[in-house]
């Protein structure tokens, strides 16, 4: 009572509260350090990336990024001499190791698949459980929890466990190597989760707001647009994060599926270590380059993670 | 404007009756209230009307026209929630223009008619502010203007003003009665609070368990009312009940209550068992210095213009409203004498109101009784 430590009970202490903050700086160490490292390397030329010790210091050159891109065929001297000069820099850049540019690397192709498939199967999976997450929530579903359960029940096994019959049944449909099986294939993993990230959400916005809606001339497809999905977008935020994590980074069913037309970047990236030595710089930018969206996405939609769920005008 | 109809409507979920073969008419341009505790109800009724909530079976007519298939958007009724529901992803402004842009109305239009009920409403500084930056009462104008800005045929508000304080809520009583008779569109209010209902409403249905048990104007509820639960809802402090002692003639004008004799407008049918009770409201009790039921008062309340006494009796607690100019001590002994007019006869089986020269009896309703079965 009136002491001059008064505790109080929602605030932390301040011994707590730097311990928190050193334990949250160590993490954050910990985590970014090997980020930090690939990034580094990616504009190491391959010399410095594999010295011993290993340079901190050193002079950044895009080596690794043209030898991602690029294809290159090694020369002799004499033939290096006879060249009419670059008209490019990046020419220059593999001149200097007696390389010339024999073409575009797949690389690009690879990354576009990436794109266009985990973007694809997260635009699906958000919708589709959306509209699930919202039937769910909203409408009498006969057996309800028992579908709710199944539903989670899909991803409580590995999904590689059903990597045979999901190739076997792909081959058959001729969905292997095609954008659309591995679309579909991905939309069908994390649809469990985001119908159940999502259906929290919705349970928790109040149906008055979309009833208002319905009883002031609009139909519940159009309630449902114009109200709910704006507020439920934290919701879909978080789900929509989720998706794309899980889909951008998928490995096992992207080698097992793809090859020439639909390959994705991870089985791809490996691919480069063998090219012409172990070319850890180029490899360093394909990483770079790769977790790149992942890190623009969350960050970009990391305020509705965050923001928790303020439902305004709601009285309760 | 219209009329609404309910005629045999009835509503359960699974196993649970919530709304029971309910007939109502609620007049064109009428402010109707529906009355009951909570859980009785009222607002699956409401819902219904609304085209919120299917009905299990009965019908719902809307000036004439049977809507009961008709989805809500096509019903052109307008709903004010109990917690508003105004968007809080969109401004004030917005929020009234909401139910006008599903009508495909021209900008111009639709910016003319929010100013024109914004200012009616007197919330025109408003418009631009958020709705989480709004206090209660002024949520409660703009779901009101969110209402009426279409000008549909009818408003139902359920408890709109439930969420308010004390204050606030007499004020805005005032002021959506003061609305109502402005725009006079038929509006059904849904409410457990009698004092409001009492207070705004042409007409009032009281509703317990599901079921309609007296439509009518506040005063006829307030002096006739049709069952027991009626009587004893309405009013505060509630009526008396006492056991009328020993059989009483179908065309008895007295009764004994406590051994004592009590008069009463003459009845005009039998009684179905043997029993019968009393009732009586607080203010037509008198006091007495000799003679009538005597009690020791247990508790005094001086209000200045009147006084609430608590008296025990014979009989058992009653509660008395007396403009008595003295303040009564407890303890001390009064006598009470009954108003004879004022006396309301009920059955205690059915706890319907029995006819008589004042009264023209309740319907049959076994409501309260189905309470008592299931404990
Ligand atoms: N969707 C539903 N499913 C099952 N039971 C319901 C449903 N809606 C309402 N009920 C039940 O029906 C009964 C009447 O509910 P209603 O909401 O109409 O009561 P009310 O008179 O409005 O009460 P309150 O004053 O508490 O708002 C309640 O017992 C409620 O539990
Ligand atoms: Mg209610």
């Amino acid at each position: 009572m009136g002491s001059a430590q008064a505790h109080s009970i929602v605030e932390p202490g301040r011994l707590s509260k730097r311990v928190a903050v050193v334990l949250v700086a160590l993490y954050a160490l910990f985590a970014v350090v090997p980020m930090a490292w690939i990034v580094m390397t990616s504009f190491k030329t391959t010399e410095d990336a594999i010295a011993y010790p290993p340079k901190v210091v050193f002079d950044p050159t895009l080596e690794g990024y043209v030898h991602l891109f690029t294809n290159r065929s090694r020369q002799t001297e004499e033939y290096m001499q006879d060249l009419p000069p670059a008209e490019h820099w990046w020419q220059e850049i593999v001149r200097e190791d007696n390389m010339v540019i024999t073409g575009p690397s797949r690389f690009a192709d690879r990354y576009l698949n990436s794109l266009v498939i985990g973007f694809g199967a997260t635009f699906l999976s958000v919708f589709f459980g959306a509209l699930a997450a919202y039937a769910f929530s909203r409408f009498k579903v006969p057996l309800r929890d028992d579908l709710m359960f199944f539903i989670l029940s899909t991803r409580m096994f590995p999904p590689v466990a059903i990597a045979i019959p999901v190739f076997l049944m792909y081959r058959e449909l001729g969905l292997n190597d095609t954008h659309l099986g591995m679309i579909i294939l991905y939309t069908a993993v994390n649809l469990s989760l985001s119908v159940w990230i999502l259906k929290g959400f919705m349970d928790e916005i109040p149906r008055e707001y979309e009833e208002a809606a319905m009883v002031d001339g609009y139909t519940r497809l159009q309630a449902f647009v114009k109200v709910v999905l704006p507020q439920a977008k934290a919701g879909i935020a978080a789900a929509a994060i989720f998706c794309l994590i899980f889909s951008w980074n998928e490995y096992n069913f992207a080698i097992l599926l793809t090859s020439g037309n639909a390959q994705t970047a991870p089985p791809f990236i490996p691919l480069i270590i063998g090219v012409g030595g172990q070319d850890w710089p180029a490899v360093g930018a394909a990483a770079t380059l790769f977790i790149l969206p992942a890190v623009i996405f969350t960050v970009l939609l990391r305020k509705y993670l965050l923001a928790g769920i303020t439902f305004g005008a709601v009285r309760r | 404007m219209a009329e609404i109809g309910l005629s045999q409507l009835h509503k359960s979920f699974d196993d649970f009756v919530a709304v029971q073969n309910t007939n109502l008419t609620i007049a064109d341009g009428e402010y109707f209230a529906l009355l009951g505790p909570s859980g009785c109800g009222k607002t699956t009724t409401l819902r219904m009307i609304a085209g919120l909530e299917m009905p299990t079976s009965g019908r719902i007519t809307l000036g004439g026209r049977d809507v009961t298939q008709l989805r809500a958007g096509r019903r052109d009724i307008a709903f004010v929630f109990q917690m508003f529901a105004l968007y809080p992803h969109m401004n004030v402004r917005d929020n009234i223009a909401y139910p006008l842009k599903s009508q495909g109305m021209s900008g111009r239009a639709v910016r003319q008619r929010v100013d024109e009920v914004a200012r009616l409403l007197q919330i025109e500084p408003l418009l631009p502010r958020r709705i989480s930056a709004l206090p209660g009462g002024d949520r409660q104008r703009v779901a009101l203007a969110r209402a009426i800005v279409r000008r549909p045929q009818a408003f139902l508000m359920d408890e709109p003003l439930g969420t308010l304080d004390a204050e606030l809520r007499s004020l805005m009583r005032e002021e959506l009665r003061a609305l109502h008779d402005r725009i006079g569109a038929t509006t059904i209010y849904v409410t457990h609070d009698q004092v409001e209902a009492m207070s705004m409403a042409d007409r009032i249905a009281v509703m317990y368990q599901g079921v309609v048990l007296q439509a009518a104007p506040p005063m006829e509820i307030y002096a006739r009312p049709a069952t027991k639960f009626v009587a004893g809802f309405v009013g505060a402090p509630a009526m008396n009940f006492l056991d009328a002692q020993g059989e009483i003639a179908p065309s008895a004008d007295w009764l004994r209550v406590a051994d004592v004799e009590v008069g009463m407008p003459a009845l005009r049918e039998g009684l179905s068992g043997r029993h019968a009770i009393l009732g009586i409201r607080p203010e037509h009790l008198r006091l007495t210095s000799e003679g009538g039921l005597r009690g020791v008062v247990f508790g005094a309340e001086y209000l200045g213009s009147h006084q609430l006494l608590t008296v025990d009796t014979p009989a058992g607690r009653m509660h008395v409203r007396t403009s008595h100019r003295d303040p009564l001590r407890i303890g001390e002994t009064v006598g009470l004498e009954i108003d004879p007019a004022h006396v309301v006869l009920f059955d205690p089986d059915s706890e319907r109101a029995l006819a008589s020269d004042s009264h023209p009896g309740g319907p049959d309703i076994h409501v309260a009784r189905k309470e008592a079965a299931s404990g």
